[in-house]
């Protein structure tokens, strides 16, 4: 009697101590799964967006041109201008499209991570102002300083034209600096991320205030331009894009996964974070940092895809939590489902026309986003 | 072993908050600070954490300063639990009480941090809560969640910043109990911020209470905790009573102040 009372008090007690890990193992499952769902709905949406357009072109000679160009044994599709379309046109837009969503998602949530606000994305702390107006200096002033510019280099192959190399260069050089101002002023006035994200929005407004000026005293063919590159559009992207891109993005991403476990322990707030070991202003500002740069990288060849880097964290968040080791490849994959869906509307909706992304993008993603705010604050209620 | 603060100053641009501090926490004991509102405790809690480099004087951690204790291995000389938690949105219990083991992990956790975790969590009855969002609890169960986030931590010295604001009366007795009895059998030290003289009296097996940025007194609770002391810190008026052995403070309304602001 007294034998089995104890064990049954130990069965207990062993049930207690395997439960939280039982809850931590069963959560860490649900955003496994959830991570993979998206990779796999990301390599459907590839295939379908390197299949869709003004030309369609059946899903089964789509998987043989991709099969064929890695395995030259497999036999490709009879129709040879599908190879050519789906390798030289769709392929480059189809990988930056996962890229650039991949990499957005993951400045996101890193910097909403760091500076525990969930308003924070690379768009809100003025990156994507200071980087356009980078991409206005080098589109309207560059030709009155120095003329139009038609020369022309070669990298990996693609023909990339001085003047918008430079048009990325200065994107991607403001965007930057704008950080590093922001980093400056909220070290000048105490590290506090109240500070950091009123700095950030700041100059966000001032270097808006730039990209308007530019607007005014633009003729009509900058104009259009400057329209076209802070809608953002995946046109100009080629295979060496690609490849230009592709090393600084896998490498912020890793080294942002690397910080994952401090970013956690931060979300118990910067006192308890400190307490606990972590440096909390080094571990901010090389989040911050990272993931401008990986933001810059994108953005500088695709024009302003914004509000992805805002939306893809959040609905990754909801979903499956806070855990940022988790959170970070969710966000990736999460980024790119929606701009590839994107990228399709844009190129299908309206063909032969091709609509700027971004356009689609806040459409899709702010009402989907719409959804799932309502659909929490019913299971709040409920 | 002990965490001794030596002759701290600590303040904030030109106010002083913190003058010539000197309190010893030994390992076993429960230390209680008490002062009223601004009257630094918070400050010295934080000071006491590293959190803020002090002004003047040492914060010596079992023989270390502990300026000079590697931030990884800091968490396990000392376990903070702030006064006011803002919890991240979307954080989930187990998450935040897993906190806790962060200095101890890589990249993920062991078999041994889920046993802490779980031992932890026993301790501070929160069993029932760890599926759950921490945004969907009231503040008395967060309150308890950091608890258990500092106790899985496993720190030698427990630094608590009025952890029973947020509790009824029930739950500030059991968290102190809880303390306690973490206390004795891990044999860690507890520097711990309090309103409540009651538990003070009760609970801490010293009692230092500030004034004026100064050590007003030290000591036993008995011999702190008087009438005299109370309203010279406090500017109220109060008596000791005795029942069951035990010491309680009554507090006194001054007549003066209900004519001012009513009964």
């Amino acid at each position: 009697m007294s034998d089995e009372s104890g064990l049954a008090s130990r069965l207990r007690e062993l049930e207690k101590k395997s439960s939280i890990e039982e809850v931590y193992e069963s959560s860490v499952a649900r955003k496994r799964l959830y991570i993979l769902g998206c990779a796999v709905v990301t390599v459907v949406l590839f295939i379908a967006a390197l299949s869709l357009g003004s030309v369609d072109i059946p899903f089964s000679d789509t998987v043989k041109v991709i099969l064929h160009s890695i395995f030259p044994f497999i036999e490709g599709p009879e129709n040879e201008t599908y190879s050519l379309i789906v390798l030289q046109s769709r392929l480059p837009k189809a990988l930056m499209a996962i890229i650039t969503g991949a990499a957005l998602g993951v400045a996101g949530a890193v910097m909403q991570g760091i500076l525990r606000n969930p308003l924070v994305s690379p768009f809100t702390l003025g990156v994507s102002s200071a980087a356009a107006f980078g991409a206005v200096i080098g589109i309207i002033f560059w030709p009155m300083l120095f003329g139009a510019a038609t020369s022309y280099i070669y990298i990996f192959g693609n023909i990339f034209y001085t003047r918008n190399l430079l048009v990325m260069l200065f994107a991607f050089l403001v965007g930057l600096a704008s950080v590093m101002f922001v980093l400056f002023l909220a070290r000048r006035s105490d590290v506090s991320k109240s500070t950091v994200i009123l700095a950030g929005v700041i100059i966000g407004y001032l270097f808006q205030a730039g990209v308007s000026f530019g607007k005014y005293m633009s003729d009509d063919e900058a104009l259009s331009e400057i329209t076209f590159w802070l809608l953002g559009s995946l046109n100009g992207v080629t295979i060496s894009t690609v490849l230009i891109v592709l090393p600084p993005v896998i490498l912020c991403m890793l080294y942002m996964e690397y910080l994952a476990p401090k970013i956690n322990v931060m979300a118990a707030g910067d006192d308890v974070a400190k307490s606990l070991g972590v440096n909390v202003p080094k571990i901010r500002n090389h989040g911050l940092i990272v993931a401008t740069l990986i933001t810059c990288v994108c953005i500088a060849f695709t024009g302003v895809i914004g509000f992805i880097g805002l939306m893809a964290p959040h609905i990754s968040r909801m979903i499956i939590g806070n855990d940022t080791r988790y959170l970070l490849p969710a966000a990736a994959v999460t980024g790119s489902v929606v701009l590839l869906v994107s990228d399709i509307l844009s190129r299908t909706l309206f063909a032969p026309e091709v609509l700027p992304i971004g356009i689609f993008m806040y459409l899709f993603g702010g009402i989907f986003f719409i959804w799932l705010i309502g659909r929490k604050k019913r299971d709040v209620v409920m | 072993m002990s965490l001794v603060i030596e002759g701290l100053e600590q303040g904030y641009g030109s106010r002083t908050v913190l003058q010539d501090i000197d309190i010893e926490v030994p390992q076993g004991k429960m230390v209680a600070v008490l002062g009223p509102n601004g009257s630094g405790k918070s400050t010295l809690i934080k000071t006491v954490c590293n959190i803020m480099k002090p002004r003047k004087g040492r914060i010596i951690a079992d023989g270390e300063d502990i300026s000079d204790i590697d931030p990884k291995e800091f968490a396990t000389y000392l376990g903070y639990v702030p006064q006011k938690y803002a919890p991240s949105d979307y954080m989930q219990v187990f998450d935040a009480i897993l906190i806790g083991r962060a200095p101890y992990m890589g990249w993920s956790y062991s078999k041994n941090d889920f046993e802490v975790a779980a031992r932890a969590i026993e301790q501070m009855g929160v069993e029932q809560l760890i599926d759950k969002n921490i945004q969907d609890l009231s503040g008395g169960q967060i309150q308890k969640v950091i608890l258990a986030r500092a106790i899985a931590q496993e720190p030698r010295y427990y630094i608590l910043d009025e952890p029973t604001s947020a509790l009824d009366l029930r739950n500030q007795l059991n968290t102190l109990r809880t303390m306690r009895t973490l206390m004795r059998e891990r044999d860690a030290g507890v520097l711990v911020a309090l309103h409540d003289l009651n538990l003070a009296m009760r609970y801490a097996d010293h009692v230092v209470m500030i004034k004026d940025a100064h050590v007003y007194a030290s000591g036993p609770p008995q011999e702190v905790i008087t009438p005299d002391s109370i309203r010279a810190v406090y500017d109220v008026e109060s008596e000791v009573v005795e029942s069951n052995g035990e010491l309680y403070i009554h507090i006194r309304e001054d007549p003066e102040d209900v004519e001012r602001i009513g009964p």
